[in-house]
């Protein structure tokens, strides 16, 4: 061959090359799946005229291999020849190793030449950043399909945990709920002449799987001869087991104006009367999943028309101001003064959200106020 | 949440100091649990207490129980007896005030 001939060869091939670099680039960009990968190595084979090739991406063949290629192990640098010389192994080979995997070509007629090789590495720098891409995609589509089962399980406890209360006969009720997060810890419910305002430990997800528990719960409790003693039976392990206990009060509205009540390590129920003093009902036994106490009995007292009660939860009390050593919490003493000036179960509310205001809310929040009326309603 | 821990004749002293909320809770677990010797936990300068702590001390003591172990809880500001006292666990919990 003639110098004249041995260039135009060499701008040929380099030439093909170039168009085959071209191909590689476009299906490198279009790539989205590892059986873009096989492709891709095909046409290399099909270019370079190899008679085999096989990829592996993380230790796992993608195409048939050979069992000479089965036994083998990742080559540390591309080359003509492997560590481990299995037999069956051809003399003609080209490996290509690359973060992640590496390919192999094998049996060409004539034999690889050191441009053969150069092509293979780059392939194999190529697909490397590639698998990463197609990773970093399952990553994002896990991502989002978790955001997705995140925000139905939001509506769900949304949905269980309905903002709107029913009166009870004799007795206006008004109720404000804001869990911290989206979902929340904090449960209330009102069954029958039942009102129940409760409080998982913790905050988030976690308590929100125990309180979207409750609300369905505390409708069969209710109906027991001892409700406390019903949601011990149901729930009291399940709690203890997962490190976590709530606290709950419930209140019977009796039409005579009898307030009957249990109250699980919640906050106190506040009684106001007519003059403005505020009775305070302690809890009558520790939360539920904490200590088994087997019998939950009811305490009462009487209110007169016109008195005004209030069930809450301690994101109300532990509202904040200040950090650190210098923090200050509202407590109850504030609530005190809302309900010895409120006229209304509504006006308790509104008064209970404008004192609020300045403060930082950092855990899950619930009020429920109620008033006796028995000549109204 | 900061803890000091002090070994005395009667085991192990733990004084604490911040917040004792949800994002202490893996933090002291690791610190305190198994439980090896009789343990104290020194409140005098703990501000605060929520749920998750609550829950916490709960399931500590009754580890301590059936290891065997004594736990006491001391030195309680007013605000964190007041948790304590609200939800009936200081009557219950191994409180030396």
């Amino acid at each position: 061959m003639s110098d004249i001939d041995s260039v135009v060869a060499s701008l040929a091939e380099a030439y093909d090359q170039i168009v085959f670099l071209e191909k590689v680039a476009a299906h490198t960009a279009r790539s989205l799946r590892p059986v873009d990968m096989i492709d891709l190595i095909k046409n290399m084979q099909d270019f370079i005229g190899a008679t085999g090739a096989a990829l592996n991406l993380n230790d796992i063949w993608l195409m048939p291999v050979p069992e000479w290629l089965l036994k083998s192990t990742k080559p540390t640098r591309s080359g003509f020849q492997l560590s481990d010389n299995h037999p069956g192994t051809p003399d003609s080979l080209l490996v290509a190793p690359f973060e992640g995997g590496w390919c192999a070509f094998w049996e060409k007629p004539g034999g690889f030449s050191a441009s053969d090789e150069r092509l293979a590495t780059f392939v194999g720098e190529i697909i490397a950043p590639t698998l990463e891409a197609i990773e970093f995609r399952g990553v994002k589509a896990k991502a989002a399909l978790l955001q997705h089962e995140q925000a139905l399980a939001v509506g769900i406890w949304q949905a269980v945990m309905s903002h709107v209360i029913d009166d009870v006969t004799h007795y206006q009720l008004e109720a404000v709920s804001k869990p911290a997060k989206q979902v929340g810890g904090d449960f209330h419910a009102v069954h029958g002449d039942w009102v129940v305002v409760g409080d998982v430990s913790g905050k988030g997800i976690p308590a929100a799987v125990f309180s979207v528990t409750f609300v369905p719960l505390l409708h069969l409790a209710l109906q027991m001869q001892d409700p406390g003693r019903a949601l011990e039976d149901a729930l009291f392990k399940k709690l203890e087991s997962s490190g976590m206990f709530a606290t709950l009060v419930a209140v019977h509205l009796g039409a005579s104006g009898c307030l009957q009540y249990f109250n699980m390590g919640h906050n106190p129920v506040l009684v106001c009367r007519a003059n403005g003093r505020v009775e305070s009902l302690a809890a009558t036994a520790p939360p539920l999943g904490t200590f088994e106490l087997g019998a939950y009995p009811l305490r009462s007292v009487q209110l007169e028309p016109g008195d005004l009660f209030c069930l809450y939860s301690d994101g109300l009390t532990e509202a904040q101001k200040g950090a650190d050593d210098d923090v200050r919490f509202l407590g109850e003493a504030a609530l005190y003064q809302v309900l010895s000036k409120a006229q209304s179960a509504t006006e308790v509310i509104t008064r209970t959200e404008q004192l609020l205001e300045g403060w930082e809310i950092t855990d899950d929040l619930t009020i429920i106020a109620g008033q006796y009326l028995p000549e109204v309603l | 949440m900061d803890v000091t821990e002090i070994t005395s004749g009667n085991g192990l002293i733990y004084q604490l100091n911040g917040r004792f909320d949800a994002h202490q809770i893996p933090k002291l677990k690791s610190r305190l649990e198994p439980l090896q010797s009789p343990v104290t936990l020194d409140f005098e300068k703990v501000n605060f207490i929520d749920s998750s702590g609550l829950a916490m001390l709960v399931s500590l003591y009754k580890k301590s129980r059936e290891a065997g172990f004594a736990l006491k809880i001391t030195n309680l500001q007013d605000s964190v007896r007041l948790i304590f006292e609200i939800t009936q666990l200081y009557a219950i919990l191994p409180i030396e005030d």
